[in-house]
């Protein structure tokens, strides 16, 4: 067996390194999708969301999925009068990676729009501002961004947070996780001194620790818009939502949602500069 | 799905970033598989023996480990003695649950692998005057080394692949590299195709090379 | 500046210990479904591989090989992104999950299946040939049954195997055992109670089975 064996593992090697050398095949661009005709036809809405990121989407005690982008799901889906389907994205990368394989329809993950993450998808327009935020053990003595230098800084693959980390504090020591949730419990349990999330979470997780161990720092930084995420090629689905964001800020439903999840006024979509 | 245009340049370009990967994966199997084999000897000496105080334990741990999966043992070494103050890093996590893991497994290899040499063998030195450890050191691990060394060489290439599942706390192994180039480029497809090429590549390297070192040690009869 | 809502669980209440229920069943569901399947696949893998047609056993060989050379969380990744691209169809998580077990399982009872047919003499074979009993009517009277005698004990380990193999489904978020304990993990920071439970409950499903592979190999010992 061992010659032939030996042989015959060659070859496999030889085929599947054939197979990932493949050059581009020249498939067509992504061709042009109605992923509204598709919804409203199907009956139902799939939505893509967090099940580990309170506020936006988690589990609460009855350990429903809950939080602010479920709630605008929900809505959406009810102003379209079709079913909702939520599924929870397990990382970051994957919101873009769900939606190119067409598994959801719509990412509603505080998705931060930036242009990078455009070059694969399409983003709607903002409907919510956020910036970054470091959140800390009191234990780690940070005060400000520059003190994460030489600290172990947990971050989540693919987020802005990372991205973010490698600017601001390239001597730290970065820690990654697959989802926000392991990383902040290993600042909690002292694994990593700090944690770069959106500023909204750092705020609320930095509330809620029984041990209050948590610190966070008090100035956000870089405003930046969450949108959702929809696929290339897909306008009228894109100028659908872009119409019902607008609407969702129009009538004061936006707010609203903001201050039953955060206790405070949202920061102003539009900017005057 | 729309038509998709396989891009395999963009995760060649970043294949440094794979292969530091790699090392880390191979380091880490390679010290696993050594550590691993210690604590499965001493676990398969203490299955063996006579003494209740050490069988039992040892057979605990065994069907403790065997009947668990990894992912658990490493989330909890990791995450679940952290929560009561035993603070371990992630690399040690995961060396630690690998070589636990591994070890109730090669406990159960190695002691086949004794059990195997006839007792001949154990009353003819014991008859030369041998004590236990001489006995043991000398005439039985010499020869039931060559029994294990298959599924030895077998279970290093378990723990390669199942070491793909410490980048879910946080070490940079093959598995995580993979992820973070998904994070950048966005090709799921392509990256998955090449890391899962370059396990294989490393698994059969491997394994091709421990069978020639087999035939090559074991060459006398 | 802002303060929100707090939402702090200091204790697993009855919900979590649902959760962890409906955990508990869909990994028996991932698991009872991947082995149907697997034990299906297997079978003709393993007959394939223990065949000496090259055209049957040279795939055949070829698929155990890559299967058992790459790890079961790439697999799982290129069945859930990649074979929806390649064959044009959705793979929902569940299915994708039984897929990855399902291929893993099968690789490494083909084997099995493969040493469990090879087991049988060809005297067997030769004789049946001679009482003019044909391909499938040995099969299914002379080898298989006494194959499956073999097989049984490993086949038990390979159930063990799957459950534990259950658990890298989690990554894609489906709510097995191991991603339910990830929620509670989340929601209250409580590592050591919520993975310590999790870890007893794959115990209390993996070891009777391995009790039952021990006790079935004893009774089914091929005697000479």
């Amino acid at each position: 067996m061992s010659r032939k064996g030996t042989r015959g593992r060659v070859g496999i090697l030889v085929a599947l390194l054939a197979l990932a050398l493949w050059p581009a095949a020249g498939g067509a661009q992504q061709a042009p999708q109605d992923t509204l005709q598709a919804v409203l036809r199907r009956g139902e809405l799939i939505v893509g969301t967090f099940d580990f990121f309170p506020p936006w989407g988690y589990r609460d005690a009855q350990n429903n999925l809950v939080g602010m982008d479920v709630d605008i799901a929900k809505d959406l889906a009810e102003q379209m009068k079709v079913k909702l389907t939520l599924v929870p994205v397990p990382t970051a990368p994957d919101r873009i990676n769900f939606l190119v394989a067409g598994k959801i329809d719509v990412a509603i993950s505080n998705f931060t729009a930036t242009v990078e993450r455009s070059k694969t998808i399409t983003f709607t327009d903002p409907y919510v501002i956020d910036g970054f935020g470091v959140i800390f053990n009191k234990a780690a003595k940070i005060k400000d961004w520059p003190d994460l230098n030489g600290k172990k800084v947990a971050v989540t693959v693919g987020s802005t947070g990372e991205i973010l980390l490698s600017q601001k504090a390239p001597k730290a020591q970065a820690l990654r996780f697959d989802q926000a949730s392991a990383a902040l419990l290993a600042v909690q349990q002292g694994k990593a001194d700090a944690q770069i999330e959106d500023y909204t979470y750092t705020v609320y997780h930095a509330g809620r620790d029984p041990k209050k161990s948590l610190g966070f720092i008090e100035k956000p930084f870089d405003l930046n818009p969450y949108a959702f995420g929809v696929r290339k090629g897909d306008q009228e689905w894109l100028n659908f939502l872009n119409f019902y964001i607008y609407k969702l800020h129009q009538s004061g439903k936006m707010k609203e949602l903001y201050r039953k999840w955060f206790n405070a006024e949202p920061f102003r979509v539009s900017p005057s500069w | 799905m729309p038509g998709y245009v396989f891009q395999f340049r963009l995760v060649f370009q970043e294949l440094p970033l794979l292969l530091g990967g790699a090392l880390t994966t191979v380091h880490l199997s390679v010290l696993t598989l050594l550590l691993s084999l210690a604590v499965g000897t001493l676990g398969a000496v203490c299955r063996l023996s006579r003494h209740a105080w050490l069988r039992r334990p040892a057979t605990w741990y065994v069907e403790a480990i065997r009947n668990t999966p990894l992912l658990v043992q490493l989330f909890f070494i990791y995450f679940g003695l952290g929560q009561i103050n035993v603070d371990v890093p992630n690399y040690v996590a995961a060396l630690a649950g690998l070589v636990l893991n591994n070890g109730a497994y090669l406990t159960e290899i190695v002691r086949a692998g004794i059990e195997a040499i006839p007792k001949s063998q154990h009353d003819a030195s014991v008859s030369l005057g041998m004590s236990y450890v001489q006995r043991m050191r000398h005439v039985i691990f010499p020869q039931a080394f060559r029994v294990i060394y298959p599924p030895l060489a077998n279970q290093f290439i378990g723990i390669i692949l199942f070491s793909s599942l410490v980048s879910v706390i946080a070490v940079e192994d093959l598995a995580l590299r993979g992820k973070m180039i998904i994070s950048r480029s966005f090709r799921s497809f392509e990256t998955y195709i090449v890391v899962t090429a370059m396990y294989v590549v490393m698994t059969v390297t491997i394994s091709a090379a421990l069978k020639l070192l087999g035939r090559r040690l074991f060459r006398h009869a | 500046m802002t303060s929100v809502p707090n939402f702090v669980q200091d204790q697993l209440n009855r919900w979590d210990a649902l959760l962890l229920a409906v955990g508990l069943w869909n990994t028996v569901r991932l698991c009872a479904v991947g082995l149907l399947i697997g034990l299906g696949i297997a079978l003709v893998v393993g007959l394939a591989r223990a065949s000496r047609r090259p055209w049957l056993w040279v795939p055949a060989a070829a698929y155990i090989e890559v299967i058992r050379d790459s790890p079961i969380l790439m697999q799982l990744y290129v069945i859930f992104f990649a074979l929806p691209i390649l064959l044009k169809v959705e793979i929902p998580v569940f299915w994708a999950g039984v897929a990855a077990l399902v291929v893993n399982g099968s690789a490494f009872m083909a084997e099995i299946v493969r040493a469990g047919v090879q087991s049988v003499g060809r005297d067997q074979w030769e004789a049946a040939r001679s009482l003019g009993m044909s391909y499938l009517q040995i099969m299914r009277w002379v080898v298989l049954p006494q194959a499956v005698r073999v097989m049984i004990p490993p086949g038990v380990g390979l159930l063990i195997g799957l459950v534990k193999d259950s658990s890298v489904v989690s990554v894609l978020s489906y709510v097995e055992l191991t991603r339910a304990g990830q929620i509670l993990m989340e929601k209250t920071f409580l590592s050591f109670q919520v993975f310590g439970l999790v870890a007893a409950l794959y115990f209390a499903i993996c070891y009777p089975l391995s009790r039952l592979a021990r006790y079935s190999e004893r009774r089914l010992a091929v005697g000479g």
